[in-house]
Order: C-alpha cells, then structure tokens, then sequence
C-alpha cells in the first residue's frame, strides 16, 4: 500500500519537471518528405478521393458521416422526386445531413497539396507537380460544389488554416455570394482542364475530359440557379441566388464544356439492337456494370471484400435476397413517363376500358409487352426474368368462380385513397396475404395451390413493394439470391456518364435558345438540342423527336393534361428535356438536385401521393409453372399507393441548414432563409 | 485502499468551478394571432403550420433563433422563459408576412399578433352524414386584401380533414378517408363549394371535422374554419 502511495507520489512529481523541448520529427507519423513521392503520392490520392462527396450507394439521407459512407441506403432524396418508394418512408424524406465539417476537411487536403507540392519540384519534376496540383483543384472544386448546391453561398478559403500566431477571429471567414462560389469552382476546373492530360493516371482519377463533363454540370446549374431562383440578399452579398442578366453567360459555358467532350466518349450500344426490344433493354442494364463502358465518364470503384456496400442487398425484390430487400420501388408515376404503354387522355396507364371495366390480360407480361425498353432496362416488370429467378408481382388473386371473360368494374374510382375493403365485390372474391413470404395457398378444383400474393408482392399489409413494381439499374443480375447480402456488393458507382453530359447540353442550349442565343461557336442550338435528344432516345429504344420544332416555346402540358404533365417547366420544349432526364438519370442520385435548381419541387411534390399499379391474378385457368411464376389471365388496377401517404417538399428545402455548430464558432456566417 | 482512493480524488478536488448563479427561467408569455377584427387565427396544433421566431438580444446580436409553436386557436404560451429583450415574428403561417416585434419579457408578459389571413374559411352549412353514410360538408372561402406592398397569391387547393380526435388538421388526420386535394381557381371564391369522404363513417364515432384551403405562397399553409363535430350514431 505505501509503495503505491510513494510510486502515485513520485508519479505526480514527475510531471512538474520540464524537459528539453523535443524537435525530432516523431518517427510514427509520416513525413511530408516521405509522402510527397511518386509511391506516396499515390496513397495520398487514394485517401483525398475516398473522401470526395460522391452521392453513391453508400449516400444517405438518415445516416453516415454527414450522410455519406453508410451501408444503409434505404432513405434517399430519390423518396422524394417520385423516382422510388418504400415502406419505410412515409413522408418527406429531408436529406440535409448538415455536410459541412467533412467537405472543408477534403479541402483544406486538397488546399495542403496545392501550396506544399511546389516545394518538392526538384525530386517530383515539375510536370508531376503540375498535374498533382491540378488534381488537388478538381477535388476542391468538386467539393464546393457539393456545399454549394447545399447552402448557396459558403466561406471560401484558399489557405491551409492554422491557429498557430493568429487570433481566432482573423480564422472565421463569411460566406461569399453564391455567385462567387460557383466563379471560384469554374475557375478551378478551367485550370484543371488547361493542366490535364486526356488520360488519367489511374482508373477513378481526374482527366482533362472529366473535368470538363463536371464543368458542364456545374455550370448548367449555376445557370438554374440565375434564371429559376429567387435571391437572398445579406448585408449586400447575394447569399442565395445569382443575378438573372448572368444566366445565360452560365448555359453557354455549359455547353461550351459538354461540347468539348464530343467524340472521347460514347452511348453505349453494345448489345443494342434496332428490332430487338429485349436486347436494348439489356443493353441498357448492362451499361451501368460493364467497367469498359465507353459511356463511363467519372466512377467510384468497389472491390470484394475490403471495399464494398450493400445495394443489391438492400435494393432487390424479396425474394431475390438474404436479407433487407424490396426498398427499389419505382412509382407508377415514373412508369407512366415512357412510352410503348397504353394510356388515358390524363396520360395515364389505361387498364380499363372505355365502360370503366378492366381490360383482361391473358398473362402478366402482356401489359407491358411493348414498352419502351429502357423502362425494361430500369424497372423490373411483373414476370421479368433476373438473377436465375423472375419478379412475381400480384396484389391477390380472385377466386375461381369468378370467370375472366365476365366484365369487373374498377374496384376504387380514379383519384379515390380508400381501401380495397370498401368494395363489396372485392371482400367476397378476392384473396390475398399481408406477406409475402408466409402466405396461405389457395387450393383450386384440379388441386393445384397457388399463392394468392407473389413473392415480390405487393401485399395487403403494404409490405414487399407498395408501388407494384421493383426496380433493376444498378443490380447485379448475377448474384445469387442466396449470396446477396449485406457487404457484398462491388459494382461500381458512375458518378458521370455521357448520357448526362448529352442531356447538360440540350438543356443548356434550350435555356439559350428560348432566351434569345440562337447560336454558340457557330453550332445552331435549337438543332443541336434536338439531335441530342434523339441521340438518348434513340439508344433507349424510345418514339424520336420527329422535328426541332417540338422543342417549342408554347406553353407545357399541365398536370393531368397528357404524359409527363406533372412534370412542371416553363416551355414545352423544356418540359420535354427534364421528361428525359427523369427518365434517364432515375435512381442516380441526380433528379433531386434538378428539381431543386429548377425550382419546381415545392410545386410539384405538395401533398403527393404516388401512384401504384396493382395486378390481379384470375384462379379460374391459373396454371403455376415455376414457385414464382403462375400462368393466367391478369387485370391490373392503378390507384393511388395505398398507405395514402403524402409527400411535400417545402420551400425552405432549396437550401439546407447551416450546421447550429458551426454558426457558433463562426458568428460570421448568416443562416439561410427560414431557418 | 481507502487513502489510495483519496489521492485518485485528489486531481478532481484541484480543479475550481464556477457556482452557475443565474436564475432559473421562469418568465412568461403568452398571447395570440389575430386577424383584424380580433378573432384567433385557426391553425394546426405544433409547429406544423405557423411559429414563433424568438430571438433573443440580451447577449448577442446575432443569436440562433428560439421557435414556439402553437395552438390551434393561434394562442400561445411558454412559461419558462429567460427574462430579457426578445425579437418576436410569426412566421411560415397561411397569412401576410408581418413585421417583427420587440418585446421585453418579465414577469409575466402577453402579446399579440395581428396578421392577415391569406383566406377566410367558413362553413355555409353543418356536416351531415349523407344515407351511404358518407361524410358532407359545405364551405365557402373569402380573401383578404393584401397589405401594400405584397401581392396577393391564388388560391391553390382545399383539402377535408376528418379526425377522432380534437387536434384535427393537416398534421393530425385520417389520410385514407379522403381523396387527394382538390385544386381550386379564384373564380371559386365566395361561392358554396362542397366536399365529402371518400369512405362510409364507422358507427358509433365522434369525428372532428375540419376543410382547410391553401394559397400559392411560399409556405402553402392551409387556412382552416373552425373545428365541427360529427357523431355518427
């Protein structure tokens, strides 16, 4: 006992003696000098990439460090545009994560690298320092852009901060105008773009070309912005918005850069086929996972085991996973957009006919038989063969007594939210099952049982999909069902493709046509627009553009006026590129941040309920070929999803928050409107 | 052992601390919105349509903003508050944005708001339980002018609010009873407008009945007449 006394005594005693002051660089900490060579400044890029704000499958809106780099993926702000649904999400889904302390972490990096690599001229060559700095810029610039698009304007710093000899007050830095932001990340990739070579030095790293394709994003949205949004004005510094006059100086520099980048990459196409709807559909799947894609612009790689996420797991029908599954529910909404489908004078899928009786099908897949293939390529249809299984989708089943060629009248009117169980007919000759996987068959007359719900739903309880459908981009169609689990996907994520540099262009060259540019660098725009469009449609397998004209400057379809009404623009013509780019780019974490720039979310997304289209599955004749798939004549009712849940996206949500913490240790920064 | 825990406390027993003096908040405010002729305006109980932005000058000038919700009555009340100068505004609510006012709460302080409503909402007749036992109700909507300055937004969408509960209003209802909002111009304003369930009312229930109309501003807050009781026998 008193040794210890002594021992804790002499201890406390030690600590009053000064020592020298140590000045040997610590030898477990890595070195600059031993970094900043060709070896270490690999590991540096690996490290200054990783942490890019890439919206990928790892991006959340309920989880992860400021909503990135989490398994769970089952909230996206794609629950908000009616690109997906789930069962889990009733309502708005608020995406702001409040990422802020993360991006000015990757920058003040990248800011490290600009300002000490010049240093190492003489032992990296000064071309290596040349590109290095470069790469170091493009980071930054993706960065800011992905706060930018988030806040508006945000502080802007070019220095690597440090607390050592400066007073606490010379570190806190207001925010610039939003307009200033968006200057500083062009000017970035302008450099990056007149630094680079055409090739990258690794695959996932920055190039001339990519840099010009980020270009084109970020300037068509600096272009929304000018023309769309409406300013808040600070103590003079325009913190949100930018001045209307600047718009279309922005559309221009837009298709500037996606121009740039003609002929270095291409749609893909190689299984496309001009008589083969199946092919293109697949062709179209497949560009998402094939890693020699000449489409590929800019991906983020994954590699099993010691880099992976979860979407397959989380993403596939039920019936197609080990676990989780079912949160790929694409809306009826969506599907409505594309064509090859039978539809109403509101444009929407007609599956009643002209008496209000439904149309009879004589299997599942006839309803969708002749639809646009890239619906195919992106949503998974009832029937749809994928991972060595097919989705099997049905509502219920109606019992055997009813016959098929008798006429039924829809169940629930057009427009109505009320259950099925307020239909008197519907209780007494439909079965169905709140689940999908523990379900009572039904026994017909020859004994054949038959689940009266599929595998993949949609059940009575609102379980496996509540929109009717199941989604496919992305997902690998030869994983297992039994392998697909969490931590087990490595597809990678293309976080720019040609497609959206195509559709960059014809929106920007749009904007400046209906604003009085008729001509960029010699090209006419109104054409331009026009052929690029056909160019997306055409790989997709959709109906073309007959002529330029159709881009018109007339008023747009309204909402329940035709295809794609709720789809909100200012012009028809414009209509008809966001149509197109909601059908392109779904489910690639891109519509949200459109929808914000055009400003048309609050409008469009305001007490919504998606929609849903439910199939039906005559006993009467059923004949059941496979454990998820039953032969027989279908109906197939729309209606609106039957949780009636409604979604709205408020105004305020065209900005984020500024994080409360950082409004604090900066008293400079002026919060964003309505908060 | 006993010693050896002593001098494990010693370190804890060095440091000082500052006895935290100040008084426990216990000021008091309360007050309403009204619109000019001095009745409450209807609202959602919470913070779901409109709220309080408090903030408080006492020590900085620029401070994180405090938000008290209300009632649906447009009342309102926080007894726990710091003494001090506030500046008070309503705000995201369905009426003309307002001035904010300062306000020196002590003891116990009240205020009110006057506002204007984007829209009147009043029942034309009472809620009937049609023979298929659908629920029916008939309402008419009015504007306000609006203030100089501001223009007046068009009315977007009215929406049933049909609840077992008191609380009834957009944050609180049964979503499935009714169908989705029905879009309405300017031409429909003063006249009888009337709408009804989407499903027959279980037996046996009071319900608490509300129609809600909305303007195309910014915050697309509904304005609500008063709240009517149904009881279905």
């Amino acid at each position: 006992m008193k040794n210890i006394k002594y021992g804790l005594a002499l201890m406390l005693l030690g600590g009053t003696y000064a020592c020298n002051e140590l000045d040997i660089p610590p030898i477990n900490v890595v070195q600059d000098k031993d970094a900043f060579t060709d070896a270490g400044m690999q590991a540096y890029m690996a490290a200054l990439y990783s942490r890019m704000p890439i919206e990928d499958f790892k991006y959340s809106a309920q989880e992860g460090t400021e909503g990135f780099d989490t398994w769970n993926n089952i909230a996206t702000p794609a629950l908000n545009t009616g690109e997906n649904a789930n069962r889990n999400n009733g309502g708005f889904v608020n995406p702001a994560r409040g990422y802020w302390k993360s991006g000015y972490q990757v920058i003040r990096n990248a800011n490290y690298l600009i300002r000490e690599l010049p240093k190492y001229v003489p032992s990296l060559t000064q071309p290596k320092v040349d590109k290095w700095i470069a790469e170091a810029r493009f980071v930054r610039a993706f960065t800011y852009f992905a706060l930018v698009k988030r806040y508006g304007g945000v502080p802007i710093t070019q220095d690597v901060q440090s607390l050592d000899g400066s007073t606490l007050e010379s570190l806190q830095i207001p925010r610039s105008s939003e307009q200033q932001v968006f200057d500083f990340i062009l000017a970035d990739l302008d450099f990056v773009i007149a630094a680079m070579p055409e090739a990258s030095e690794q695959s996932g790293r920055v190039n001339k070309n990519i840099a010009a394709a980020f270009k084109s994003r970020v300037a068509l949205t600096a272009g929304s912005i000018a023309r769309y949004a409406n300013p808040f004005v600070k103590d003079g510094v325009m913190l949100c918005g930018i001045p209307k006059e600047k718009a279309n100086e922005y559309f221009k520099a837009a298709f500037q850069a996606a121009k740039s980048v003609e002929g270095k990459y291409s749609l893909y196409m190689k299984k496309w086929s001009a008589n083969d709807k199946i092919s293109t559909a697949d062709n179209y799947a497949d560009l998402f996972l094939d890693a020699a894609s000449p489409e590929t612009i800019f991906a983020k790689g994954y590699s099993y085991p010691e880099a992976v996420h979860s979407f397959d797991a989380v993403y596939a029908p039920p019936h197609m996973t080990s676990t989780y599954g079912d949160r790929f529910n694409p809306t009826l909404d969506y599907v409505e957009l594309f064509d090859g489908l039978p539809k109403n004078a509101k444009g929407q899928l007609k599956t009643t006919d002209d008496k209000g009786n439904y149309i009879v099908y004589d299997y599942v897949e006839q309803l969708f038989e002749n639809c646009e293939p890239r619906l195919r390529g992106t949503v998974l249809l009832p029937g749809q063969a994928i991972k060595g299984v097919r989705t099997d989708l049905r509502r219920g089943t109606l019992i055997e007594t009813v016959d098929p060629s008798v006429p039924i009248p829809k169940f629930i009117p057009e427009d109505m939210t009320s259950g099925y169980n307020s239909n008197a007919f519907y209780n007494s000759n439909v079965k169905q099952s709140g689940t999908w996987n523990n379900q009572t068959p039904i026994v017909l007359s020859n004994g054949q049982s038959i689940n009266p719900t599929g595998l993949d739903g949609p059940t009575s309880a609102n379980n496996a999909t509540i929109t009717g459908f199941h989604g496919r981009k992305w997902l690998m169609p030869n994983l297992a069902p039994a392998a697909t689990a969490l931590h087990r996907s490595n597809q990678s994520w293309i976080e720019m493709r040609y497609a959206e540099v195509l559709l960059n262009r014809a929106e920007a060259a749009l904007e400046l046509h209906q604003n009085g540019v008729t001509e960029v660098d010699g090209v006419a725009l109104l054409n331009d627009a026009f052929e690029n469009i056909n160019q997306i449609r055409h790989r997709a397998g959709a109906v073309l553009l007959k002529t330029a004209a159709e881009l018109s400057s007339a008023p747009p379809i309204a909402p329940g006026a035709g295809v794609g009404g709720y789809v909100l623009a200012p012009t028809r013509g414009l209509q008809l590129v966001r149509i197109e780019r909601r059908k392109e780019l779904a489910f690639e974490n891109k519509l949200w941040w459109d929808m914000l720039r055009w400003r048309t979310a609050d409008a469009e997304v305001n007490a919504r309920i998606w929609r849903k289209c439910n199939p039906f599955l005559f006993a009467k004749g059923a004949v059941t070929e496979s454990s998820d798939y039953v032969r027989g004549k279908y109906i197939f009712d729309c209606r609106f999803e039957e949780r009636s849940s409604r979604f709205t996206i408020a105004t305020k949500n065209y900005y984020e928050a500024i994080p409360g913490a950082e409004l604090i240790a900066n008293p400079k920064l002026v919060q964003n409107e309505q908060y | 052992m006993k010693s050896l825990i002593y001098i494990l406390f010693l370190p804890l027993m060095l440091y000082a601390c500052k006895i935290d003096d100040v008084d426990a908040p216990d000021s008091t405010f309360e007050g309403r919105l009204v619109d000019a002729g001095g009745a409450g305006i209807q609202l959602e109980q919470g913070a779901s349509s409109a709220r309080l932005k408090m903030e408080e000058l006492s020590w900085s000038n620029t401070p994180l903003p405090l938000f008290l919700n209300l009632k649906q009555d447009g009342s309102f009340i926080n007894n726990k508050l710091f003494p001090g100068n506030y500046k008070v505004t309503p705000v995201e609510g369905p009426f003309y944005p307002v001035a904010e006012k300062a306000v020196d709460i002590k003891g116990a302080t009240k205020q009110d708001f006057t506002v204007i409503p984007y829209l009147n909402v009043d029942w034309v007749a009472e809620p009937v339980i049609n023979a298929d036992k659908k629920l029916s109700v008939s309402f008419k909507f009015t504007s306000n002018a609006a203030p100089e300055g501001l223009t007046k937004p068009n009315p977007l969408d009215y929406q049933l609010f049909i609840s077992t509960n008191q609380y009834v209003g957009n944050n609180n209802w049964d979503n499935t009873a009714v169908g989705a909002v029905v879009p309405v111009t300017v031409d429909k304003e003063g006249q009888n407008i009337t709408i009804s369930s989407s499903v027959a009312m279980k037996y046996s229930t009071t319900y608490y009945v509300r129609v809600g109309v909305r303007v195309n501003d910014t915050y697309k807050k509904y304005n609500y007449t008063t709240i009517k009781t149904v009881q279905v026998p």
